[in-house]
């Protein structure tokens, strides 16, 4: 492992908004995200950098290190505000990191938070802060956007720290046509064969994990909706305990299974496997020893589905001035 | 119209849109925003040592827009409906006008403690323009 092999403190941000799946019932006669009861709905001027932000200060502030001493940010989303441009230094500048910061941006899987917690560990030369932050958006009578929710989670990694990391693993396998975003869309899309895209979740989540030295007692995988971690599981070895939390928050992609983490030591585990798994597809097995706080409790709001169409841009023509 | 700002302009001033940085006067202590120009407590045009503030402050003044928002708000119109601006006060003392979020800006008062966070201001020729809106605090 690295030299910053340790997670010191977490941070985690969900936006205001709530919405319930009835609310999805009512407007569409259907609601077709497997085990989402609600999920949080970004606020229009909120998008993968802003929510970034929120997590990673609340990090900073429980972390030893002041911000002038971080040597990496790691930013991962599947939405990143630009499809080129260095969006991790937008998020630098606005935490106001030195300019001596190395920064690097994982996206185009939801997978990405832990190629980022690997780079974490691996490449800069000090404490490195690692931001997932994402909010997925799908066409509106698609089952991807009733599942697509928003949020984001930092860890400041560390050389020491309540939280190690143990190991890693990987397992990459191709299955075309499972989640993707075509160049150019704000659309995440999918070929939608349900059996399919199951079995290529669950060989590849259950690759990564058993290719672990040692079986975790729990694990918090990408969670696409609330209902597919739980069938993985059953492919693994063992018994391991799930942790999700698309059921309250949504599909928050890339910051999925990070959350998954914040919910399992939440609930008292200290031996966790995160899986970061991306669709086409590859997965990366974090075991973390250890706990950490890191709550997203805030007040919130329940909205219509109308605002939430309007929140999202489903039915306005967005785009700025121009 | 709205008012045009090159981003060359506005990222001569990042510090401050980022982060409120604060001018400090050498003269009598008192903090300026943008970190620019004279003291708005003494006058003097001593060069201010820049600090940054813990971002929390109360609303001094405040409206709702509820129409006819600048081009480059209009977006933000459409999906968010009315939105606050309101004159903070810092409490640094340095006072900050800025874009309210995360509230029904009718319920927001003078008098009210709210905390800077960063948002999308807008949206122009492709590029984001992020920078600080306030927050009432719980």
């Amino acid at each position: 492992m690295g030299v910053t092999d340790a997670i010191e403190s977490a941070g985690a941000y969900t936006p205001r908004y709530r919405i319930d799946a009835d609310a999805f019932a009512e407007a569409w006669g259907t609601f077709d995200a497997p085990g989402v009861q609600r999920k949080a709905v970004p606020g229009a001027d909120e998008d993968a950098v802003t929510m970034a932000v929120e997590a990673a200060k609340t990090a900073l502030d429980g972390s030893a290190h002041d911000r002038e001493g971080l040597a990496g940010l790691a930013f991962a989303s599947t939405t990143p505000p630009v499809d080129e441009g260095d969006v991790a230094a937008t998020v630098a500048e606005i935490l106001g990191l030195d300019n001596t910061v190395e920064t690097a941006a994982f996206t185009q899987s939801t997978g990405a938070g832990g190629s980022a917690i690997r780079w974490g560990t691996e490449v800069p030369d000090g404490p490195t802060l690692v931001v997932a932050a994402d909010a997925p958006l799908g066409d509106p009578d698609d089952a991807l956007d009733h599942a697509a929710g928003a949020g984001a989670v930092a860890f400041l990694l560390a050389e020491d720290g309540p939280v190690e990391i143990r190991e890693t693993a990987t397992y990459t396998e191709e299955f075309p046509g499972t989640r993707f975003r075509e160049r150019g869309a704000d659309a995440v899309d999918s070929y939608d064969a349900t059996a399919y895209e199951r079995d290529a979740y669950g060989t590849v989540v259950a690759g990564a994990v058993d290719a672990l030295d040692e079986a975790p007692p729990a694990i918090a995988p990408t969670a696409p909706n609330g209902k597919r971690p739980y069938r993985a599981a059953r492919r693994l070895d063992g018994d391991a305990d799930v942790y999700e939390t698309a059921g309250d928050l949504g599909d928050t992609g890339a910051a999925g299974p990070l959350f998954g983490l914040a919910a399992a030591w939440a609930d008292g585990e200290d031996d966790v496997a995160l899986v970061a798994f991306g669709d086409g597809a590859s997965a990366v097995a974090v075991r973390v020893v250890g706990t950490l706080d890191a709550s997203w409790d805030r007040e919130t709001v329940d909205v219509s589905y109308a605002e939430y169409a309007r929140k999202r841009g489903h039915v306005v023509e967005t785009g700025g001035d121009d | 119209m709205g008012a045009y700002l090159s981003v060359p302009s506005w990222w001569r001033n990042l510090d401050g849109r980022y982060r409120l940085e604060l001018g400090q006067c050498p003269d009598c202590g008192a903090h300026t925003f943008p970190a620019e120009g004279a003291c708005v407590e003494c006058n003097s045009t001593a060069d201010f040592e820049t600090v940054e503030p813990e971002g929390t402050g109360e609303v001094v003044a405040g409206t709702t827009i509820t129409g006819g928002a600048p081009p480059e708000f209009a977006d933000l119109q459409t999906q968010e409906g009315s939105f606050g601006v309101a004159v903070v006060e810092l409490d640094e003392g340095a006072r900050v006008p800025g874009m309210l979020t995360d509230c029904d800006p009718t319920t927001v008062e003078r008098g009210d403690r709210v905390e800077a966070v960063v948002r999308r201001i807008y949206e122009q020729e492709g590029i984001v323009r992020y920078g600080v809106k306030f927050r009432p605090m719980d």
